[in-house]
């Protein structure tokens, strides 16, 4: 069994704020995501708040989080596997993708 | 992993709007922005803990400790820019630890009724409050609340903006609202509820859902007012059993493509007797004691329609005297039309017509395109067709929306068809 993790990315700038009775809607979708592949999510991970600051190599910090094109990291989970197929199985119905996210999936080099 | 426990029907929505009312009793009116942003804030991280680890057994508890906790670190980061929320904060503790022994049980406390009290000030237009209601109160979104009233977005937000401007600038606080405020203002908390259900049950285009959850809001509203303001019961019990009646046929008015389905059309067995039943309990305790309101002799009109079980068995006499009396007390145009509609179906087409052409042009021009339909109809009964079918043109000209033409047109092939029977063609 390998561990995936998957990196939910989100629009830099969201349609509108979820509203209430939509929120209620994707906690439904979570909690069947994590009914239904209970024992191969590792970790359920976390949201990330849009702020942030980036650190260079120089020691430059700049604000704000670190925006590729038009995406930037929401949130992550860990989850087991055993290869990119079935990882993929896992990300399909997870409700990031129903709901317009993206999700890159990267297997953990496993080094501890 | 445990069975997830499932949240009731709009849970979300109306925690939502109660979360927003007990905070903005503590936290004060001008801290509103902050108190709803804190509200979406506690729903977010409810979204990601629960989805984990389950529906906590008090789920309302969880949020109301989490939105209070977001909002008094916010305020606390705030406080060197507003000096007036350092003496708040020393409360603060005392506020939540208050509240979450008393408020977080699932009996809902009487604030977010206060808050539709503050905001039903006569400084505040209609469609604000509508708005504004619907949003803070209710816990709908703004995209919600535009594609419910068939308005933009940005008309939305313009709405529930100029409440809260102007519930700023008025600066009164739930917790100081007395009941002389509350005897004061529950006419015009009345009617913002009536009329908020009326635009959710307006057949409009527009996302079906949506409507009827506009119209349970305002149901859910008028039970609010029954159980926490000790006067008028009578009136408002008419009103909460007006709108049951209406919302009894809810299903029944459009058919299964959306499109209209008048009350004569309607297949009667599809009504909610459940809700008829509670409109009728509630229409006992309208009668109990003096008050005779718009709502009391409204909802004797609706109670008329349900109580029959075909259209032909209306009993026009008695809807025509109660007409006659909503004329008398409570006149507005819509009343006139009714009241010329159902003399009509009373003393037959010819009365009618003349009772619709006597409406005055003024009332006349807000009344259209059912002023031109009502024109139509009764030619339509006389069987002169040729100006029936004008007068359907005219109300077809004046359709505000497609599924209205729709109905207009079947109307206008119906009375061709029957009229070209009459003729002889």
């Amino acid at each position: 069994m390998a561990k995936f993790l998957l990196i939910y990315r989100d629009e830099v700038e969201p349609k509108s704020q979820p509203s209430p009775e939509e929120m209620q809607g994707f906690l439904a979708m979570w909690g069947e995501w994590f009914q239904k592949f209970g024992g191969k999510i590792v970790d359920g991970g976390d949201a990330l708040l849009p702020t942030g600051r980036v650190l260079k190599a120089g020691g430059e910090v700049s604000n704000g989080p670190y925006v590729e094109a038009k995406e930037m990291l929401g949130g992550y989970s860990v989850v087991q596997a055993e290869h990119y197929e079935e990882a993929v199985v896992i990300a399909k119905e997870c409700p990031i993708c129903k709901v317009g996210g993206m999700i890159e999936i990267r297997e953990f080099a496993g080094y501890n | 992993m445990n069975e997830p426990s499932q949240l009731v029907e709009h849970f979300f929505r109306h925690q939502y709007g109660r979360l927003v009312a007990m905070l903005t009793r503590s936290f004060g009116v001008r801290n509103l922005e902050i108190i709803e942003d804190s509200a979406q804030t506690a729903m977010s991280k409810a979204l990601i803990h629960w989805s984990k680890t389950g529906i906590p057994n008090e789920p309302n508890a969880w949020l109301f400790r989490t939105a209070s906790n977001v909002l008094v670190d916010r305020l606390r980061r705030q406080k060197w820019e507003t000096p007036v929320d350092v003496e708040r904060t020393d409360s603060i503790d005392l506020v939540s630890s208050h509240h979450s022994e008393h408020d977080c049980s699932d009996e809902v406390g009487d604030e977010p009724l206060r808050l539709l009290f503050l905001c039903c000030h006569s400084t505040i237009p209609v469609e604000s409050r509508i708005a504004f209601a619907l949003k803070t109160i209710g816990g709908f979104g703004t995209s919600e609340i535009a594609s419910a009233l068939l308005i933009s977005n940005a008309n939305a937000e313009k709405r529930i903006t100029r409440a809260k401007e102007k519930l700023r600038e008025l600066g009164e606080e739930i917790a100081l609202l007395d009941s002389r405020i509350m005897e004061d203002r529950i006419d015009a908390v009345r009617s913002t509820i009536y009329l908020l259900f009326n635009e959710g049950f307006a057949a409009s285009s527009g996302r079906e859902n949506l409507r009827r959850d506009v119209c349970d809001e305002a149901i859910r509203l008028a039970r609010m007012l029954i159980r926490f303001c000790k006067f008028e019961h009578a009136t408002t019990s008419a009103l909460l059993a007006l709108m049951l009646l209406h919302s009894s046929r809810f299903d029944s008015r459009v058919d299964t493509q959306g499109a209209i389905v008048l009350l004569e059309d309607q297949d009667r067995s599809k009504w909610n007797w459940h809700a008829i039943r509670e409109a009728m309990d509630g229409m006992m305790i309208a009668t109990q004691g003096t008050a005779l309101s718009r709502y009391h002799i409204e909802s004797a009109i609706a109670w008329e329609h349900c109580r029959v079980p075909s259209f032909e068995e209306t009993n026009w006499e008695k809807i025509v005297e109660y007409y006659h009396v909503l004329d008398r007390e409570f006149p507005g145009p819509m009343v006139s039309l009714n009241a010329a509609i159902s003399r009509g179906y009373r003393d037959g087409p010819e009365v009618g017509l003349s009772a619709l052409t006597a409406i005055d042009p003024g009332a006349r021009s807000k009344l259209r395109p059912w002023w031109d339909c009502a024109m139509a109809d009764a030619y339509r009964r006389m069987g002169k067709t040729a100006e029936a079918i004008a007068h359907w043109h005219d109300a077809r000209t004046l359709a505000s929306n497609s599924q209205q033409q729709e109905l207009i047109d079947r109307r206008m092939d119906a009375s061709k068809g029957s009229g070209l029977f009459d003729d002889g063609i």
